[in-house]
């Protein structure tokens, strides 16, 4: 019954949202591309205090509202029961590990050409949501999305999907071919595991901004890893060959998000000024800093690196306003600056 | 002729005022370099995870990801992957706050293939607070061991702070704590490269 009033409930969110509208692209279907997209959700953090709706509830509302997003965009939709049967059968239990025997369940038994992989992150009064078009039968990023919303009271449903609204990424054509670039999760030090899942969103969005780049989603190797007993964080000579084999590339990216801010992960997510009452006093950002280098997966020995510093502290702008800016906000910003200066460096080990 | 003396007298002065601001945040280092060793030969490196004395849980990681960062950007070396060094590092049982013998050094370098392997120790990280104006401080010991007979052939000890002339005079409090560690870094690779 608690379910049906929440569908209930969300008939006019989701009738507002239909109203005004996605960012829709034209979606093209040249020979031997299935243009249909299969969709699914994983949530990961903690809840949310005060928030009314537990987790089953929430994935359910997130999914249909993810669902009728990509459908207003004109795609066609894979079946919905299919593609959580095929979710069940190969274990996928986080949107950061997709085994490839998945995605290939997905082209070949679905018929799904794309899959929309949304990951809601929760924790900190906040819901920052993800969303990667991957290309099922190549394993490549079309787009990334990522925003985030801070959730107070009973007004989650609205938070909710203007975060999901915005990182929704549009659905492109299919991509012109590119040098296949395989960028690994990112790693992180000091830092709340959802805030590195939030650096590796924000590099992949910079990333898939540039077409000249064949994105292979990072998902897709941690997936690889753990299927063949790999662990990402230490890969030996085999564990590289590995990935050179499985994803035909001589290199890869591994980016590292370091915090030097407060000496407590936990705390590492700031608290919204909103929360303030609901969870204690603010916690301000420390600086942090992102690095990308590139590995040479045959000798094992880094090529070269790029750093870029972001300032956590708040500023006072020129009218007294003072702004603190969220983690995110350092992510993007550091993944912005970063990507351009290591488009430089890409150059060298692919000539 | 007259105006021209002057006008050198008082570039040269604001030259030395300007070192000397300059000069207050510089890093105080002592170092040795084994004078035997022909450093030409040491091409390929690998850093072994940073000890750590501090307080700050993860002042060794953000330290060592400065520091190898820093040494990539010199152009002089070739740096092994982290996560190849803790693989090895794993299968060899090596204990992480210990200080392994020359032997061990030369089994890790010779599974890593690599010609030298860094070690540091960060003795202070965070904000000194026994001074008049807290500063941020970051102290630690470098070290560069040969695998081929497994002994030391560098060694730095650095201190920096975040305080100089200049920000005493201008405001600004201490640098943050990025820089300093980076400066530290900084300091103690000069005098290796």
């Amino acid at each position: 019954m608690k379910t049906r009033g929440h569908r209930w409930r969300l008939l006019p969110v989701a009738g507002l949202f239909l109203a005004t509208g996605l960012r829709a692209e034209p979606v093209t279907e040249p020979a031997g591309f299935s243009p249909a997209v299969a969709v699914v959700l994983h949530i990961e953090g903690e809840p949310v205090p005060g928030l009314d709706i537990d987790v089953a509830g929430l994935r359910r509302t997130t999914l249909d509202m993810a669902t009728a997003m990509v459908g207003a965009s004109g795609a066609p939709l894979a079946d919905r029961a299919a593609t959580e049967e095929l979710v069940r059968r190969h274990r996928v239990r986080s949107g950061a590990a997709l085994p490839p025997a998945f995605l290939a369940g997905l082209h070949d038994s679905l018929g799904a050409g794309r899959l929309m992989a949304v990951t809601l992150l929760v924790g900190n009064g906040r819901i920052t949501a993800t969303a990667r078009a991957i290309e099922t039968g190549s394993g490549r990023l079309a787009s990334v999305g990522i925003a985030e919303t801070v959730v107070v009271g009973k007004e989650w449903q609205h938070a909710l999907m203007a975060s999901l609204r915005d990182a929704m990424p549009a659905l492109r054509d299919p991509l012109p071919p590119g040098t296949t670039l395989l960028v690994l999760p990112a790693t992180g030090v000091g830092l709340d595991v959802l805030v590195i899942r939030q650096a590796t969103a924000s590099l992949l969005a910079a990333a898939t901004a540039d077409t000249k780049w064949a994105v292979v989603d990072p998902a897709l190797a941690t997936g690889a890893a753990l299927a063949s007993g790999q662990d990402l964080a230490r890969l030996a000579r085999s564990d590289r060959a590995l990935l050179a084999e499985k994803f035909g590339v001589s290199w890869a990216v591994e980016a590292e998000v370091v915090s030097f801010g407060r000496d407590n992960a936990a705390a590492a997510l700031a608290i919204p000024a909103e929360l303030d009452e609901i969870a204690g006093a603010a916690a301000p950002v420390g600086d942090l800093t992102m690095t990308l280098r590139i590995l040479d997966l045959g000798t094992g020995r880094i090529r070269a690196a790029e750093t870029v510093m972001v300032p956590g502290s708040p500023h006072t702008g020129w009218f007294g306003v003072t702004h603190a800016p969220t983690l995110l906000e350092q992510m993007r910003k550091g993944a912005g600056q970063l990507w351009p200066n290591l488009q430089r460096l890409l150059e060298e080990p692919t000539s | 002729m007259r105006n021209s003396r002057h006008a050198a007298l008082g570039t040269t002065l604001l030259l030395v005022v300007l070192c000397t601001m300059w000069a207050g945040c510089g890093p105080r280092a002592s170092q040795y370099i084994r004078e035997d060793v022909d450093f030409s030969f040491i091409r390929r490196v690998a850093v072994f995870p940073f000890y750590n004395l501090t307080q700050d849980t993860f002042a060794a990681q953000r330290v060592q990801s400065i520091f190898v960062t820093e040494i990539l950007k010199t152009g002089q070396v070739e740096v092994a992957d982290r996560g190849e060094t803790l693989s090895i590092v794993a299968s060899m049982k090596l204990p992480p706050d210990r200080v392994i013998s020359p032997e061990q050094v030369m089994e890790l370098g010779k599974q890593l293939q690599v010609d030298g392997i860094f070690f540091a120790t960060v003795e202070e990280y965070g904000t000194e607070r026994s001074a008049r104006d807290p500063a941020q401080v970051v102290t630690c010991v470098y070290q560069l061991h040969e695998t081929q007979t497994g002994r030391m052939i560098w060694s730095s000890q650095t201190r920096t702070d975040g305080t100089s002339l200049m920000r005493k005079l201008f405001g600004g409090g201490t640098a943050g704590i990025y820089q300093v560690a980076r400066a530290n870094v900084r300091a103690a690779l000069e005098t290796l490269f």
